[in-house]
Parts: structure tokens; C-alpha cells; sequence
């Protein structure tokens, strides 16, 4: 048998590029890209001895699909249902993010009764995104249940978003000056009920799962990322805010008509993967209370500003728009030369800079601790990659 | 939601493709707090100062330009919020700037990913290798623009001031402490 | 020529075929009903599909699932050790075979009475591990190799509260005789060894689970962290007796609970063998429900729960049963 496992020359690229350390009988293992806990196509080089990791380093691009270079060969509203597919469990914050950043350089103001049904809408998405997120990090941590029940309040949800969108994951719902559909009295009435039935939920999750002292070992004091590696890696989003810091692109740069509602930012200043955890819990809790709020508030009026425009021809100019999406700051920076399609787009994914900071923080930890916090994380790879 | 705004912005007809010819037309806002271009040998300074300040890394994106690379870097605070952006022109032909990652290591990723696709050579990077491209691939990096289509500082940015700032001036200090999105939000 | 062999050896052999059947026999009760019962956890309806009208809820699963397992491709990976590699599987599932010969399944239903029955399977099943290691390293596989390294640290280290509890009953009973331990229990519930000696039932189910890498203990094979770990390489019946082997040895870390605590065969009006069945199959399905409702624990925290929990506690429990017997 062939016991020279230390380092496979005959590997590809980035396995010959790896730098192992110095230390002799160590085993270079590749963690993906097809593997049941990152999720999706991410590939991991590991350096371990034993269980503990020494180096490890992530390898991207197994789902690039060049975003960029897509937008500036389509025009605008050609390049309308991409974003969606970047992010596709917050399909709605990148949908937001693109239209928005057309609407501020064209200077387009959308009706009211349009921001509300946006902000409805991508809390909704919010949710099932969280609840995804927490039944697939229980599972990774092999509790194989919560992820049925997890999926339960997610496709109704989604029914209700199918109605009104028409699709259930990859959506294409807003355009520039609004949305492409109004929502009807069913839609407010189901929401209502669903955001009802929701709330005790929360309870038996808390009780059954975030109490459970199994799920305690494995997630309290791991992967603990101080608040100015955050910084330098410029990290935000539940793992920013996991670690002390109440940073949200909601209150820190109000777009739409996020001002008028009255929520909390959680923080938890443990900065540890349950800090993480119980963030994303909470938040869910809080966009319950946005989604009453805004239905309660809902306005009458257009759905979409009279004479938007089909075809926009921005003017030249660049600028940035950033929101709040599950994962953290979405940024899009769209630079127009007065054209049909961008001089150049770029796409700014919060998991790209969240998962920058992994192989500092896997140093010294053992494999399980590592898809731990791989899970904490929250990532999407397709985002990543774009 | 008012519809009466005086703005000629709004109704894209063809009078207003006239006056887009008279007049550039400037967006409410941006997005940019403090927006300013720097020469690439003072890159580091500022950077260095805005990591004091407690800036944090939005992103580092490239843009194809007539007069060639236009390294773009992102920065936002979360104590009080505002962004700042630093560009940054080098040439296409020795098109070479220096890392940020020793003063943000976050950049590493950002770095490699304008490498890969506009051939950015960042000097001082610990590991300049593809990030998302496939390594073994033949051709230019995908996102450099043909000669006809490159436009150039004033096509693009008819509204800005394009000579470079130096970080050392009281001036540059004096923004990144100050800069806020404040006014924004009390415009909007 | 027929004469000159003994009768134990034919009685053992007839033994050995009734004793595979049930095996393979509960491995399709087994099946079936861990999907049923995880189903039913996860709010779900479980196997529903196979089968025509007349076996409804889809009874015929397990067949299908047989079906699909001899069915399929044996291959040995490239560059492992073929002997070693096919000689894993059968190294696994024998000794859980041979366990049943000893287990006094009702008054007059055991095979071999012997006076060291215990003693007898408690080191069969400490042969799993080694089945497991070699399973590992012959499949030339990194994931399988850190599985198999798993699981020979889980393994080891949790026999030994095994048979410090184990130790307790013994020398409460006086005996290693699996038949005369059941014997010495009456009918009822408050006569069984459970309420002389609950702490060792806790640590005995405990080590139970981590014996036969069942949730929240199955590190060896962990899903999301190692894709499979020892059994990464398998397919197909090599798989297949991975499979039935863990079964197989539930069943007998089950019937052992029932016979050492819960009076093995002894009930109120029944005979004997169906309330050893009944024991056994509640015991299966709390195993199967505690599988679905925990998280995995994770490895160093496992072996600390071994060393620095199970072990005193077994120690502490022995030594309290020496004082009373004592006394």
C-alpha cells in the first residue's frame, strides 16, 4: 500500500501551489468540492495532524459563472433575473440591490406603496433564508430532524411568495420604479397568519434545539473571531454582529423606507459560533416584526412609478448601493457611460469576505470545530464565486 | 412618491436627451461620502490612515479605462457610517500597484480576484495566484475592454474633480474623520 | 460417520442457520422500521411507494433496498489491499452471528448454555472494532483512514465502562452464565436487576450506542464531516454487511440489556420468548428515536464523556456493589 500521504505532487494547481508548514507526518486532505457540508461547491485544503488543523486553505471558482462580464453584455433589464441566481436563498436583497442601483443613478423615485411591498417581501425571503441556514447547520452537526421542520414554515412561505412572484426560489419580482405585481388582500391575510403561527415556533425551537446541551458543546466557544479581525476582513452580517458589533446596513445607511419601522439589531458579544447562531434566530424574530409593521402601515397608490422605465439608459456616472441581505452587506457598484448594459458592475458578496477569513480562524482546530464554523458562517458558494 | 420634481431626471423622452447634452446630470446621492482619486505611491499612506481611523474593507474592484486601470477601493466605518473611495489610475502597460494586505489582509481575495480578471499585478501580495478563473487558462483576463469600447475620466465621471489628493494634506484627514452619510439621509 | 460427530456440533449448526435467518429476518424489520420511525419524527410519512395495494406502506422497502444492494458493482478501489479489503465486511458480520448462539432467547430456546456466555460475546463484540480499522486502512482512503482511526479510540475506550458495569452485575448474580442471570430475575418489573443497579444501566445503554457508532456517537461514519469515513469505499454487499453487521450488533447490545436488567424472559403470562422480543424491540426503538433527536457529538468531547464520567461512575458503581454484597 502506498503510505507516502503526505503530499500527492500529482494533484492539480492549487494543490501544488499549497504551502504546508514545516512540520513533518502531517496529511494533506481536500475537504469538497463535492462534499455533503459545504455547502455548495467549495473545496477546502487541509493540512491536519490528527484531527487538528494546521493550515487550511479555501480553493474557489467551481461555480464562477462571470456575473461582471454578463452584466456589461447584457442591457439592464436583460441582466434583471441574474443577481437572484448569485445569492439564490436571498434572491430577493440581490434583486433589490440591482434595481436599486439603477434607480439612484437615474435618480428614479419609487412609489411608496412599491417600498413597502419590497421590504415585505425580502423579509419574507430573509426568514426562509435563516431557516434553511439553521436546518442545514443541524445538520452538519447530525441532529437530522430540525431541517424537516425548518423546511415546514419554509414552504409555506414560499407558497405565499409564489403567488404573488411567481417563483419560489429564484425571484425576479422587482424592477426599476417598483415591483412587477401587486399584492393582493389574500397575500396580506396569508402573511398575517403565517407570521402568527411563526411566533410559537420560534419557542419549540428554542426549547428543543438552542437548549440542547449537545448542541451547546459543539457550538458555544468555536471559531471565535474577534470584532477587529471582522474589521480587517471586512466581515459583516451575523458574523459581524456575532461578535459584538450592531452594525446593519439598515440603520447604518437607511435605504427604501427601513426608517419608519422600529426593530432591533441583535448582537451578541460572545463571538463565538453561538453568538452567530443565536443573531440569526433573533433576527428572524425581528423581520416577524418589520413584515406586521409594514403590513399595518401598508399605503395605497401605484406599485410601480408611472412611466418607469423599460429600457433604462442611466446617465454617465458611477454609484454604490448596499443592503442588508442575509448574509451581510450586499454591495453593487455600477458604473454607466449612458449606455444600454453597465461599463462595468461589480458585485460586492458579504460570504466573499466572510469566508476570507476562515483560514485564520481554523488554525489549531479540530475537523468537526471546522464545518462548525464553516456552518456559523453561513455561506452560499455560488455568491461567493459569482 | 411626488411626481412633480422638477428634476429633468425622470421622464425619458426626447427632450431630455437633449438637455443630457447640455448639462451632466448628477445623481442625489451616490453612495459615496468622500470620493477621491490618489497616486499609487500613496496608496499606502492612506490606507494606513483609514485603518486608524476604523475603516473597515468594502471591496477593491478594477475598471477598464482609456487611460487604463482604475483600481477602485471601497471603505465604510461601523461606528459612524460613511463611505469612502480611493481611486487609484495605473497604466495599462505596466500595470503594477501596491498590496493593501499587510494593512487589511482581507484584500488578499479582492486582489487575486483583479488579477484574474484584468491582470493587475499587486506587488507585495503574499500568494498572486487565480481565484476564480480556471489557472490553466489560456488568454486575456475576461474583463479587459476592446480599444473602441474603453471610454474615458470624463465620459465616465463628468461630475468629479480627477486630479489626485495626497493623503498627507489636513484636507484628506479631515474627510475621512468627518465623513458621514448623515447629510444624505437628511436629504433622502 | 454421521454418528461420530456430536450432537452439540449439529445443534450448533442447526443453530448457526436459525440464528442467520433471524438476523437477516430483523435486519428487514429493522429497516423498515428505522425510516417508519424517522419519518414519523420528522413529520413525514416515511417509505410509502413499494409494493403493489396489497402490501401498503411500503412494507416491501427493505426488499427493495436488498435488491438495490446485491445488485450493484463490487469494486475494489485502485490500490487497496483486496484481501484485506474483502475480508473486512465478513470479519464484521461473523462475530455478530456467532453473539446469538449464547443468548437464552426463552426458557428451553438457547442453543449453547455455557457458564462463560457473557464473557463469550463481550469479546465477539470487541472484534467489530478491529473489522472496522481494517476497513479503513485497506481502502486506501484518507477519510477512511481518519474514520477508522475514530473509531478504534471510540471503541476501546468505551469497553471498558462496558465491562466494569457488566462486572457489577456479576457479581451481584455470581455468575457469567447468560441463562441463570435471566433465571434469577422474577416476572415482574421490580424484580429485575433495573432497580438494584440503575446507574449501570444508564452507562450500559450508553456504551451501547457508542459501540455500534449509532447517533449521537457515529463519528466513524459521520455524513457531513468525512463522507462516510471507513465505509467510504464500499458498495453494494460490502456495504450491505457494514450495514447488517451494526444492526446485528444492536440487536445483541439489546438483548443483552434485556437479560442482564429487564428479566429476559421472564414475564407475567405469556411465554417467555415473546417478552424477550418485546424487550428487545422497545429497547431498538429507543435506540432508533435517541438516532434522530441528538446532534453528533463531537470526538474529543466523546472520549471525555468515556474518561472522565463513564468510567469513574462504572468504578464508583462496582465498588458500591462490592460494599453491599459485602455487608
Amino acid at each position: 500500500m502506498n503510505l507516502d500521504l503526505r503530499l500527492d505532487t500529482s494533484g492539480d494547481f492549487y494543490a501544488r501551489k499549497f504551502q504546508p508548514t514545516k512540520r513533518e507526518d502531517t496529511l494533506i486532505l481536500n475537504m469538497g468540492p463535492q462534499h455533503p457540508s459545504t455547502h455548495g461547491v467549495l473545496r477546502i485544503i487541509l493540512e491536519i495532524d490528527g484531527e487538528y488543523i494546521l493550515r487550511a486553505e479555501p480553493v474557489l471558482g467551481y461555480i464562477h459563472r462571470m456575473h461582471e462580464k454578463m452584466a456589461e453584455v447584457m442591457s439592464y433589464p436583460q441582466y434583471l433575473p441574474n443577481p437572484a441566481r448569485t445569492d439564490y436563498l436571498h434572491g430577493l436583497a440581490w434583486n433589490w440591490a440591482h434595481v436599486a442601483a439603477v434607480e439612484r443613478l437615474m435618480g428614479l423615485e419609487v412609489p411608496e406603496r412599491a417600498e413597502y411591498i419590497r421590504v415585505i417581501t425580502c423579509e419574507l425571503n430573509r426568514i426562509t433564508s435563516h431557516l434553511l441556514w439553521w436546518g442545514a447547520y443541524l445538520l452538519d452537526l447530525g441532529a437530522f430532524t430540525p431541517i424537516m421542520y425548518a423546511f415546514d414554515d419554509r414552504e409555506r412561505i414560499q407558497d405565499i411568495l409564489q403567488r404573488i412572484t411567481g417563483s419560489r426560489l429564484t425571484y425576479c419580482y422587482y424592477r426599476f420604479g417598483g415591483v412587477s405585481n401587486d399584492i393582493d388582500d389574500r397575500f396580506i391575510e396569508e402573511t398575517r397568519k403565517q407570521c402568527s403561527r411563526m411566533k410559537p415556533r420560534f419557542k419549540m425551537f428554542k426549547d428543543l434545539v438552542t437548549d440542547n446541551f449537545i448542541l451547546r458543546k459543539r457550538v458555544e466557544e468555536i471559531g471565535e473571531i474577534p470584532a477587529d479581525t471582522c474589521r480587517k476582513y471586512g466581515a459583516t452580517g451575523p458574523v459581524l454582529r456575532g461578535s459584538g458589533v450592531p452594525y446593519d446596513v439598515r440603520r447604518a445607511e437607511p435605504y427604501s423606507v427601513y426608517d419608519r419601522f422600529d426593530f432591533n439589531i441583535p448582537s451578541y458579544d460572545t463571538c463565538d459560533a453561538m453568538g452567530r447562531y443565536l443573531v440569526r434566530m433573533d433576527e428572524m424574530q425581528e423581520s416577524i416584526k418589520i413584515i406586521e409593521q409594514a403590513l399595518d402601515t401598508l399605503p395605497e397608490g401605484d406599485y410601480i412609478m408611472p412611466k418607469a422605465p423599460k429600457k433604462p439608459k442611466p446617465p454617465a456616472g458611477d454609484v454604490y448601493f448596499a443592503l442588508e441581505g442575509a448574509r451581510g452587506k450586499i454591495g453593487f457598484h455600477l458604473v454607466s457611460d449612458g449606455d444600454k448594459s453597465p461599463y462595468r458592475l461589480k458585485l460586492r458578496a458579504p460570504g466573499f469576505s466572510n469566508l476570507s477569513l476562515f483560514s485564520e480562524v481554523s488554525e489549531g482546530v479540530l475537523i468537526a470545530d471546522a464545518v462548525s464554523i464553516l456552518g456559523s458562517l453561513d455561506l452560499v458558494i455560488p455568491e461567493i464565486d459569482r | 412618491m411626488s411626481e412633480e420634481n422638477a428634476k429633468p431626471e425622470k421622464a425619458p423622452d426626447k427632450e431630455k436627451e437633449v438637455k443630457k447634452k447640455e448639462e451632466p446630470q448628477v445623481p442625489k446621492y451616490t453612495g459615496y461620502d468622500y470620493d477621491c482619486f490618489l497616486a499609487p505611491q500613496e496608496l499606502l499612506k492612506a490606507v494606513t490612515k483609514l485603518d486608524h481611523a476604523d475603516f473597515f474593507l468594502e471591496d477593491v474592484s478594477c475598471v477598464d479605462m482609456q487611460e487604463g486601470f482604475q483600481v477602485v477601493y471601497h471603505f465604510d466605518r461601523f461606528s459612524q457610517p460613511g463611505r469612502v473611495v480611493l481611486r487609484v489610475m495605473i497604466s495599462r502597460e505596466n500595470p503594477e500597484i501596491p498590496s493593501i494586505y499587510d494593512i487589511f489582509p482581507g484584500a488578499a481575495w479582492h486582489e487575486r480576484e483583479c488579477f484574474d480578471f484584468f491582470g493587475v499585478c499587486f506587488t507585495g501580495h503574499p500568494n498572486l495566484i487565480p481565484l476564480l478563473l480556471d489557472p490553466e487558462h489560456q488568454g486575456p483576463p475576461p474583463l479587459l475592454k476592446e480599444e473602441t469600447a474603453l471610454k474615458d475620466l470624463n465620459q465616465l465621471y463628468p461630475d468629479r474633480v480627477h486630479t489626485p489628493v495626497s493623503p498627507d494634506s489636513e484636507e484628506f484627514v479631515k474627510e475621512i474623520n468627518n465623513c458621514s452619510n448623515q447629510k444624505s439621509r437628511n436629504q433622502s | 460417520m454421521i454418528e461420530a460427530i456430536p450432537t452439540q456440533f449439529i445443534i450448533i449448526f442447526v443453530g448457526l442457520l436459525a440464528v442467520m435467518a433471524f438476523v437477516g429476518l430483523n435486519a428487514i424489520v429493522l429497516v423498515y422500521l428505522e425510516r417508519k420511525v424517522a419519518g414519523f419524527i420528522h413529520r413525514r410519512p416515511g417509505p410509502y411507494e413499494v409494493g403493489p395495494p396489497c402490501f401498503p406502506h411500503g412494507i416491501l422497502q427493505p426488499f427493495a433496498d436488498g435488491l438495490k444492494l446485491v445488485g450493484k458493482q463490487l469494486f475494489t478501489p485502485r490500490g487497496a489491499d483486496s484481501i484485506l479489503f474483502w475480508l473486512a465486511p465478513m470479519i464484521s458480520i461473523a462475530p455478530a452471528i456467532v453473539c446469538f448462539i449464547v443468548i437464552p432467547f426463552g426458557p428451553h430456546l438457547q442453543i449453547v448454555n455455557t457458564n462463560v456466555g457473557l464473557v463469550l460475546i463481550l469479546a465477539f463484540t470487541g472484534i467489530n472494532v478491529l473489522a472496522l480499522c481494517l476497513a479503513g486502512w485497506a481502502s486506501q482512503n484518507k477519510y477512511g483512514l481518519i474514520g477508522a482511526a475514530r473509531d478504534i479510540s471510540q471503541g476501546v475506550a468505551y469497553e471498558i465502562p462496558l465491562l466494569l458495569v457488566v462486572l457489577s452485575v456479576v457479581f451481584m448474580t455470581g455468575t457469567f452464565n447468560l441463562f441463570d442471570i435471566a433465571d434469577g430475575q422474577g416476572a415482574w418489573p421490580w424484580q429485575w436487576y433495573i432497580f438494584y443497579q440503575p446507574l449501570a444501566f444508564v452507562i450500559f445503554f450508553i456504551c451501547a450506542l457508542a459501540e455500534t457508532n449509532r447517533n449521537p456517537f457515529d463519528l466513524p461514519e459521520a455524513e457531513s464531516e468525512l463522507t462516510a469515513g471507513f465505509h467510504t469505499e464500499y458498495s453494494g454487499m460490502g456495504f450491505a454487511c457494514f450495514f447488517l453487521a451494526e444492526y446485528a450488533y444492536m440487536v445483541v447490545a439489546s438483548c443483552i440489556i434485556a437479560i442482564l436488567f429487564l428479566g429476559g424472559f421472564q414475564g407475567p403470562v405469556l411465554p417467555g420468548v415473546w417478552w424477550f422480543l418485546a424487550k428487545v424491540y422497545v429497547l431498538l426503538l429507543i435506540m432508533i428515536w435517541i438516532r434522530w433527536t441528538f446532534p453528533r457529538v463531537r470526538f474529543d468531547q466523546l472520549l471525555n464523556i468515556c474518561w472522565k464520567w463513564l468510567i469513574p461512575l462504572a468504578v464508583l458503581n462496582l465498588l458500591i456493589t462490592l460494599a453491599v454484597i459485602a455487608i
